[in-house]
């Protein structure tokens, strides 16, 4: 007997690209504005960032994952400038991370400097470092050892010692929050490496945040319990969207993210997702149901 | 035998390098050690760099094989690698540094960086994302009870990562967390440190030289 939901089976690929792909552009055009709830997660970061002094903000971002993670440097930096007496900085890894986090800076700013609403100035409100050469647990082990041997100067030059965001600090323990973006690599793994050998010290100061790709990677940490310093990270575009309406609900920001709309090409690429898994298994279903082995 | 094709000496300074790192992981308060650690591992950041040369003359190598041969549909592809590869070299080397790609940087290599690099890797992420979305269309199907639970899981974790799933019905992003929470958590885990005793296993047997294959040592 023949399979009569067969046609599901049928869709060709150029179809789904094609369906994919409009999905993704509407809500560029015209955003749909579906709701963004946050996760406790994400309140759990925002709230650190938010009541923080000093903020480390490690970024080992590539061009691959840009997608992902420059909207979750965009959520950051933009809360950060709006927080008042917060320091930033911004301490890229690599070559890549240090031209990609211009580029972002300059999406937030409109501009160099940045513009904020709190007038924060470069080198003694935020700064953005030169680039820390490879690997990253060297030189997460070199901040423990010495900070501003491995946050030497900055992107102009200006050696950190000469730089009045570093006149109280020059450890890792004047640091609040420690954030480390990066990609497949969302583990808090690193964070054995910026403080004293054992993990169990870890849970001390200061609280670390891991942004990645996906969450997976990051929970399976044996040693990473209740109480850990690991207590949330932002993974994907939806946590940076969630970040992002946080940080709108709390402060006048002055530029809308676009962030919210990429949520909503996302939302749609999920549900196509599930109507392509539902298609797939009306064939299953009509085989079974006409006795097709 | 020319001392530089003689595996001992690599294989010894492999053996004390992994001891001093392995002994300071797991005993503080050895001053000795832990300056020796941190000495080796700062080694880590010069071998990297040097790696990045090793991959340049592998590619470079390669391509010129292809060229040297005419390799049909490849040798003016593998031609033109090679001049990107000089023209990105030659425009990094004319400027220098991390200021090359670094800040207000109006340098050739920047321009190469975001014209070329970047919208080419983004263009590849997006592409897996398209590919991802007809793979679930092929792959997640019901063919037996073992393929259900697994499109069941995929199902309730795609739904939670959206905010669209949580307006359908708030359980999706309720079930998918426990998903991730609890089963995926924990089997991973177990995966994990089941990986950490065997790499343990080997990082023992290496250190007490039995493990001597990587030196071209074949015992």
């Amino acid at each position: 007997m023949s399979n009569p939901l067969a046609v599901f089976g049928k869709i060709p690929r150029p179809a789904i690209f094609i369906i994919a792909l409009t999905l993704l552009i509407i809500p560029l055009f015209v955003p749909l504005g579906l709701p963004v709830g946050v996760t406790p997660f994400m309140q759990t970061m925002w709230d650190a960032v938010d009541g923080a002094d000093v903020i480390l903000f490690n970024i080992g971002m590539s061009p691959g994952f840009w997608a992902e993670m420059s909207l979750q440097v965009y959520a950051v930096i933009q809360h950060a400038m709006a927080v008042p007496d917060l320091k930033l900085i911004i301490a890229p890894h690599g070559a890549t991370a240090s031209a990609l986090i211009q580029n972002i800076l300059d999406g937030i700013g409109l501009g160099d400097p940045i513009a904020n609403p709190l007038n924060k100035v470069e080198g003694t409100d935020w700064v953005f470092m030169a680039m820390i050469p490879p690997p990253t647990e060297v030189a997460f082990t070199g901040m423990n050892e010495d900070l501003l041997a491995v946050l030497r100067e900055d992107q102009e030059g200006t050696l950190a010692a000469d730089l009045p965001i570093f006149d109280n600090i020059d450890a890792v323990d004047d640091i609040d929050v420690f954030l480390w973006q990066t990609g497949p690599r969302a583990s808090p793994d690193v964070a054995t490496y910026v403080y004293p050998a054992y993990p169990s010290e870890v849970s001390g100061n200061p609280t670390y945040f891991v942004c990645g790709i996906g969450e997976g990677y990051a929970h399976v940490s044996p040693w990473i319990g209740p109480g850990q310093p690991y207590p949330a990270g932002m993974f994907g575009p939806v946590n940076a969207a969630e970040y992002m309406q946080l940080s709108l609900a709390a402060y006048d920001l002055p530029l809308q993210p676009i962030g919210l709309k990429v949520v909503d090409s996302l939302s749609l690429f999920h549900i196509l997702a599930i109507v392509l898994m539902i298609f797939g298994n009306l064939v299953i279903l009509g085989e079974k149901l006409g006795g097709k082995k | 035998m020319s001392v530089f094709k003689n595996p001992y000496g690599p294989l010894a300074l492999a053996i004390i390098v992994g001891l001093f790192t392995f002994i300071n992981y797991f005993f503080t308060g050895i001053p000795f050690i832990n300056t020796g650690a941190t000495y080796f591992r700062n080694w880590t950041t010069i071998i990297t760099v040097m790696l990045f040369w090793v991959g340049l003359i592998n590619v470079v190598r390669y391509s010129y094989r292809d060229i040297a041969k005419r390799t049909p549909g490849r040798w003016y592809l593998a031609l033109y690698q090679i001049a990107l590869i000089a023209l990105m070299v030659i425009s990094g080397f004319a400027q220098g540094g991390s200021a090359s790609v670094g800040r207000n940087s109006t340098s050739l290599i920047r321009w190469l960086y975001d014209h070329f690099l970047v919208g080419g890797s983004m263009s590849s992420g997006a592409v897996s994302g398209l590919w991802a979305v007809t793979a679930i269309y092929r792959a997640f199907r019901a063919r037996n009870f073992e393929a259900f639970l697994f499109l069941l899981g995929g199902a309730f974790v795609i739904l939670r990562n959206a905010p669209i799933g949580a307006m359908i019905w708030s359980g999706f992003p309720t079930i998918g967390t426990w998903i991730m929470g609890a089963p995926y958590t924990g089997t991973f885990r177990g995966v994990t440190i089941g990986v950490g005793i065997g790499i343990l296993a080997y990082a023992f047997r290496y250190y007490v030289g039995k493990e001597r294959g990587a030196f071209g040592v074949i015992d």
